[in-house]
């Protein structure tokens, strides 16, 4: 690697002058890629009032919580004043199990496609992938239908069907890239030592896993919680997650525009997948250029 | 009571023929070693011991039990890879008793069996590390001990020391025949390196294309290959193949003429009389191919006794110190050939040197099929 902060010889003018570009470039860009996400959490916390007498873009002169209580339990969505904090709840029974099924399967898929392959491996693999590319608007209708042959229609269970399925490519992809990756001479070692298909699996193939599981879980808990396409389509009312909901209420009028409200719950929306890159996001570098270096 | 005995293996991929007939049969303490250039199938071949490739047709048995049906896990075998294929994420200890756990033997019995092996391959020390954290060769010794902790009928070795450094791969080779001599144990190892199959076996088969092309103990596969494929394979510099005209001499005895192009001495006549195949008028008048390893070449230095007969005069090319030995190229019937001298015979290049040639270590092959005469 190299040092930047190494050069040979005397400190001159022109270095400082170009080191100090730098800097001010990085900056400039950080203020602006962060922008909107600062004043939306200045304004969460100005009264109504204030945001009203002045400018969108200013720092509160007064710092109130109460925008944030209305969003998570009074604001009306529809005819409803309850706030968010319901769908917030429909959303976490949502996402979890569907993150934990596709990565289950993943793991499975993955494993089986690369460590035992059978005839027509790379096929079904390719199949699988083809899955990746299907537009979310070509299955709407056929996917409400088999819902309700299913009587699973405006379900939670029936929302996570469709986004499992539709993570599941996904994740066959992540984790057959990483399996291929891991030598094959593991898994015969392990075979004459006498571990079978999921001895070998649990025993050798998970505890290898955990940067490519990360990559999988954030990747399938951003993409399910953001999902406003299926929300919307196969669920209504009080079934709706978060982010459809969040659609709804700022949708909402009833007289004025409250935009501290607005943007509150819009943080509130958005805190957990922010969550999961702040406590996993290191993995989640690793675990995509995992094996594209050696070391 | 054969240990291991293959008969008529055939394995093929497609219209692409892997191995193509294989009979060995081994008994109880034979160290075998599959010698053969990358794609000849002797990784294959061992798979398939293993359990771990299909047998097209012909039949394994290890212990007088046909195994082409059983789980490798069930034919008392154990492998050494030649990636180690430690399992990364357990400690060594666990690594070594592994297979244990999984066939459910006693926890006693585990800790017993690993400190044998521990001590036995002198990793007591290394028992509660994980792979990442061990050398090259302290893997290859845990690898080994995963295999020995088994006490298996057969130990396969697939090229266990090709990702050593040269040093290391030497001190692992005396290793290995040690082990296989304190143990008698039965071993089957894979190798594209002549010299670990001559310092470790005590059968070696060379393979070529699936087949096998010599099976016998090492020393014999060196002297007498049985073909040009197997004496170009075995020995470092590889054996000098010398166009040659097969005569009688004037009394009645064979002999082989090699033509010179250059006019000093003119052509080089040598004696078969020691041959072993004492018949060769099939062949008399028509082209042989003289095999002689660069070892029978010597510098003749008069000294008062009567000459021997098969030497002649040539001049020295290339001379090549390795420390020991000095490789002297000389040029004969058109081909560059090696000889080996010690070095105060060397000489320097564009010497002019009587050499004598030990016809007595002489391979001859057929020009044609080459085959040995």
């Amino acid at each position: 690697m190299i040092d930047v902060n190494y050069s040979a010889g005397r400190l001159s003018f022109s270095h400082v002058l170009g080191r100090g570009f730098i800097y001010g470039c990085l900056i400039f860009c950080a203020v602006i890629y962060m922008m909107p996400f600062l004043i939306m959490l200045s304004t969460s916390v100005r009264p109504l009032a204030e945001i009203k007498s002045g400018t969108i873009i200013a720092f509160p002169r007064e710092i109130t919580f109460d925008a944030w209580t209305k969003a998570w339990g009074e604001a009306c969505i529809g005819t409803k004043c309850s706030g968010l904090s319901s769908h917030f709840w429909i959303s976490l029974k949502v996402v979890i199990p569907s993150v934990l099924v596709t990565t289950i399967l993943g793991v499975l898929n993955g494993y089986a496609l690369t460590k035992w392959k059978f005839r027509g491996a790379n096929l079904v693999f390719g199949l699988m992938l083809l899955g990746c590319f299907v537009p979310f608007q070509a299955i709407l209708l056929p996917m409400a239908q088999t819902l309700g042959v299913f009587g699973i229609s405006n379900t939670p269970f029936g929302l996570a069907l469709v986004l499992t399925l539709y993570g599941i490519p996904f994740s066959t992809l992540f984790f057959r890239n990483y399996y291929v990756s891991i030598p094959d001479d593991l898994v015969k070692a392990a075979t004459i030592d006498g571990a079978g298909f999921f001895s070998t699996l649990w025993y050798i193939i998970v505890p290898l896993s955990p940067p490519i599981i990360v990559v999988n879980i954030i990747w399938q808990f951003t993409n399910m919680w953001n999902d406003f396409l299926f929300g919307a389509s196969f669920s209504n009312g009080d079934g709706q997650p978060v982010i459809v909901a969040l659609n709804n209420m700022v949708n909402t009028t009833t007289g004025v525009k409250e935009y501290n409200v607005d943007f509150a719950a819009s943080i509130i929306a958005a805190l957990p997948t922010i969550l999961v890159y702040v406590v996993a996001g290191k993995y989640f570098i690793r675990g995509l250029t995992a094996g594209s270096v050696k070391g | 009571m054969a240990t291991l005995n293959i008969s008529d293996i055939r394995k093929s991929y497609g219209a692409n023929v892997i191995l193509n007939g294989i009979n060995i049969d081994l008994e109880h303490g034979d160290f075998l070693v599959l010698l053969g250039p990358s794609g000849c199938g002797k990784s294959t071949l061992l798979n398939m011991i293993a359990g771990l490739e299909s047998i097209d047709s012909g039949e394994v048995s290890i212990a007088d039990r046909v195994v082409n049906r059983v789980h490798p896990k069930d034919r008392d075998i154990a492998m050494v890879f030649q990636s180690y294929a430690l399992y990364p994420n357990m400690t060594v200890g666990k690594n070594i008793t592994f297979g244990m756990q999984r066939r459910k033997i006693p926890k006693a019995e585990q800790e017993k069996a690993l400190s044998h092996v521990a001590g036995l391959l002198q990793i007591e020390n290394l028992l509660d590390r994980r792979p990442a954290q061990l050398s090259g060769g302290q893997r290859q010794r845990v690898a080994m001990g995963r295999a020995l902790v088994r006490d298996p009928h057969v130990f396969l070795f697939d090229e266990p020391l090709s990702n050593l450094d040269a040093k290391l791969r030497g001190e692992m080779r005396t290793e290995i025949k040690r082990l296989h001599q304190r143990l008698g144990a039965t071993i089957v190892y894979v190798t594209h390196d002549q010299v670990e199959a001559m310092t470790l076996a005590t059968q070696v088969a060379v393979m070529k294309a699936g087949e096998i092309q010599q099976y016998g103990p090492p020393q014999e596969i060196y002297a007498k290959p049985a073909n040009m494929f197997v004496a170009g394979f075995i020995g470092a510099p590889a054996m000098n193949f010398i166009p040659a005209t097969v005569t009688v001499d004037d009394a009645g005895g064979y002999g082989l003429i090699i033509q010179q192009s250059d006019a000093r001495g003119g052509d080089i006549c040598l004696s078969l009389k020691d041959y072993e195949t004492s018949d060769l008028s099939r062949y008399l008048g028509h082209e042989v191919i003289l095999g002689l390893r660069p070892e029978d070449i010597s510098r003749y230095i008069q000294n008062g006794a009567a000459a021997p007969d098969d030497i002649f005069t040539c001049q020295v090319d290339v001379v090549e110190p390795t420390g020991a030995d000095t490789l002297i190229t000389i040029s004969l019937g058109g081909k560059a050939v090696t000889a080996r001298f010690p070095p105060k015979h060397a000489g320097t290049a564009g010497d002019e040197i009587v050499v004598h040639f030990n016809m007595i270590e002489a391979s001859l092959f057929d020009a044609k099929t080459q085959d040995r005469i």
